[in-house]
């Protein structure tokens, strides 16, 4: 199979490296930028003199926030480097296939932008760790909030819903997991689907898209959901028992795993999308029809 | 053997489904070892013509091969044999040594011999930064890199604006110099005078139609361009344009003798006097 028409990993190595090295500013920009953020965020924490506990959240919060939104920005530029037409013809000439500058840019905007604020929480720690003398803090500070934040991020906790303390089963916090991490992921594509069609202000244009698309769909539950019958909207154990009785036929494992299957669909419909966007660039603006 | 490099076939294309077409069902054939000019008025369809060419653009209809290989599928190996020097240019921010290293790589004909003697025929050298250079210099070290990059098809628009006088007689220089019977070079301009003497074949394009596809020799044998007093008689000449001498004529060349093709008043001629210029060539 000839590489010259098909996937060459050397050629995608080549593509991305000549997107970091000829962007080198705006790369480093965007790695000093989150550790601004949370070496202000690290700042602020040791004036207020707040105890380790709410320090560690407070960590977490800012890291999960940079990580979500961050992102969904990020994702929304990854064809920065077409956004003007010079940039679309010297990207499209590039002697690469559309997959490999495609991947290279994917890449780029998800796995790239994951170490580079994984390295800006490393710079900031290391940061942390040198500003800790000037100030009068417990020896708590003097751990790393690294571990803690890894493993907040992947463990699977378990819920407690309202009612007489009765606790989530592990089976129903992994397909909330799962429901939750493919809801994130699938809003993540629509950026990068976003970022695919629109050259300008694509962060923004997509938002207002992601919210209408959401108020849509919340609003097909809503008419699907009163189509089954009188419901009781405040969703807890109760709820659930209700609807498990009412609805024998439909399993909480069933609801779960349509959702999953839902948005699983959704978020490889959005990533294909993306990419027969990109394959279909021209030298002019993207036009919908041959999407 | 077959020496058509680029096949333009029954292509059309518009900005809109409502717009007017601007090529409609064009064919179009380039042969390697000429070095072409493309020629026409503002909005004539010449960028489109090589953004099409070069797979920037989808036709609505008809296709546009290289090599046998369609161009809208931007295989590597279409993409490493030609290049585009567009009007405008976007160049990184870093120095010419590093942008030569991170992209010299997609081009397995890549120069480094061809792009110092590029250089140095337009009095630049290797150690500069894109970041800090004119629009002129840019154009230049751009121009150079596209000549080194050695792919069969070299594609230019309006190569020859924003360079100082010095720098277009250069430009000539380079381009002459790195043409070899294997490549094909295609410019397209308006600033015809910039590129007269380079020129093996002559493309003039009017309203998405072709009106003279010919060779350099053969427009020079069949047309003869003169520039006469102003009292001197115009009888029986295609075309007649004031010049500073008097008048730049062109007539049929019916004692097959030399002259120097004028390629500005062949272009006037052409779009002013189309069927007289036609004929000449139908014959």
């Amino acid at each position: 199979m000839s590489t010259n028409r098909y996937f060459s990993f050397s050629r995608l190595g080549l593509v991305m490296k000549r997107d970091l090295m000829e962007n080198w500013k705006t790369n480093l920009y965007r790695l000093l930028g989150p550790y601004a953020g949370f070496l202000m965020v690290i700042l602020f924490s040791y004036m207020v003199e707040c105890d380790y506990n709410s320090f560690s959240t407070i960590m977490l919060s800012a890291f999960t926030l940079v990580l979500v939104f961050g992102g969904a920005f990020n994702a929304s530029y990854i064809m920065e480097s077409m956004n003007t037409q010079q940039k679309r013809i010297s990207y499209l000439m590039l002697p690469a296939t559309s997959l490999e500058k495609f991947l290279a840019r994917a890449i780029y905007v998800t796995l790239g932008f994951f170490l580079m604020m994984v390295i800006a929480l490393l710079l900031a720690e290391a940061t942390r760790f040198m500003l800790l003398p000037l100030f009068n803090l417990s020896d708590d500070f003097h751990q790393s909030i690294i571990p803690f934040i890894w493993e907040k991020l992947t463990t699977v906790e378990l819920m407690k819903f309202t009612g007489p303390g009765a606790e989530e089963s592990y089976r129903l916090a992994y397909f909330r997991e799962a429901i939750s991490l493919l809801v994130i992921f699938w809003a993540h594509s629509f950026f990068i689907l976003g970022g695919c069609y629109w050259q300008k202000h694509p962060f923004w244009k997509t938002l207002g898209s992601l919210i209408l698309v959401n108020h849509l769909i919340v609003l097909l539950i809503i008419i699907l959901v009163q189509s089954l019958g009188d419901i009781n909207w405040m969703i807890d154990e109760e709820w659930i028992e209700q609807m498990e009785i009412r609805f024998s036929w439909i399993t909480v494992e069933g609801i779960c795993s349509f959702f999953i299957v839902l948005f699983a669909s959704l978020l490889a419909l959005n990533w294909w999308l993306s990419y027969r966007c990109f394959t279909r660039s021209q030298v002019i603006k993207p036009k919908f029809r041959l999407l | 053997m077959n020496t058509v490099m680029i096949n333009v076939n029954q292509v059309s294309f518009s900005y809109g489904r409502r717009k007017t077409k601007v090529l409609d069902g064009f064919t179009m054939n380039l042969e390697k070892g000429s070095v072409y000019g493309l020629l026409g008025k503002n909005g004539t369809g010449k960028s489109t013509l090589l953004y099409l060419m070069a797979g920037l653009l989808r036709p609505q209809a008809g296709r546009v091969l290289y090599k046998g290989a369609d161009v809208i599928k931007r295989y590597p190996s279409t993409l490493q044999d030609m290049f585009l020097v567009p009007e405008e240019f976007a160049l990184p921010n870093v120095s010419l040594k590093q942008y030569v290293k991170l992209n010299a790589p997609f081009y397995p004909q890549f120069s480094d011999e061809l792009l110092k003697a590029c250089l140095r025929d337009f009095d630049m050298n290797e150690d500069i930064h894109l970041g800090e250079l004119s629009m002129g210099q840019k154009k230049k070290a751009f121009m150079c890199f596209a000549l080194a990059t050695n792919t069969s098809l070299l594609m230019m628009d309006e190569p020859s604006n924003g360079l100082d006088i010095p720098s277009k007689s250069q430009f000539r220089k380079v381009i002459a110099s790195g043409m070899t019977d294997d490549k094909a070079v295609i410019i397209s301009t308006h600033q015809v005078r910039d590129i007269d003497s380079l020129l093996d074949h002559v493309l003039i394009m009017d309203g998405s139609q072709l009106l003279l596809n010919q060779s350099v020799a053969s427009i020079c044998e069949r047309l003869y361009f003169a520039e006469q007093g102003m009292n001197e008689p115009t009888d029986g000449a295609l075309y007649v344009q004031p010049s500073l001498q008097g008048n730049s004529v062109i007539l049929p060349n019916m004692y097959n003798e030399d002259s120097k093709l004028n390629l500005e008043v062949l272009f006037n001629a052409t779009l002013a006097e189309r069927e007289k210029i036609q004929q000449i060539f139908n014959r």
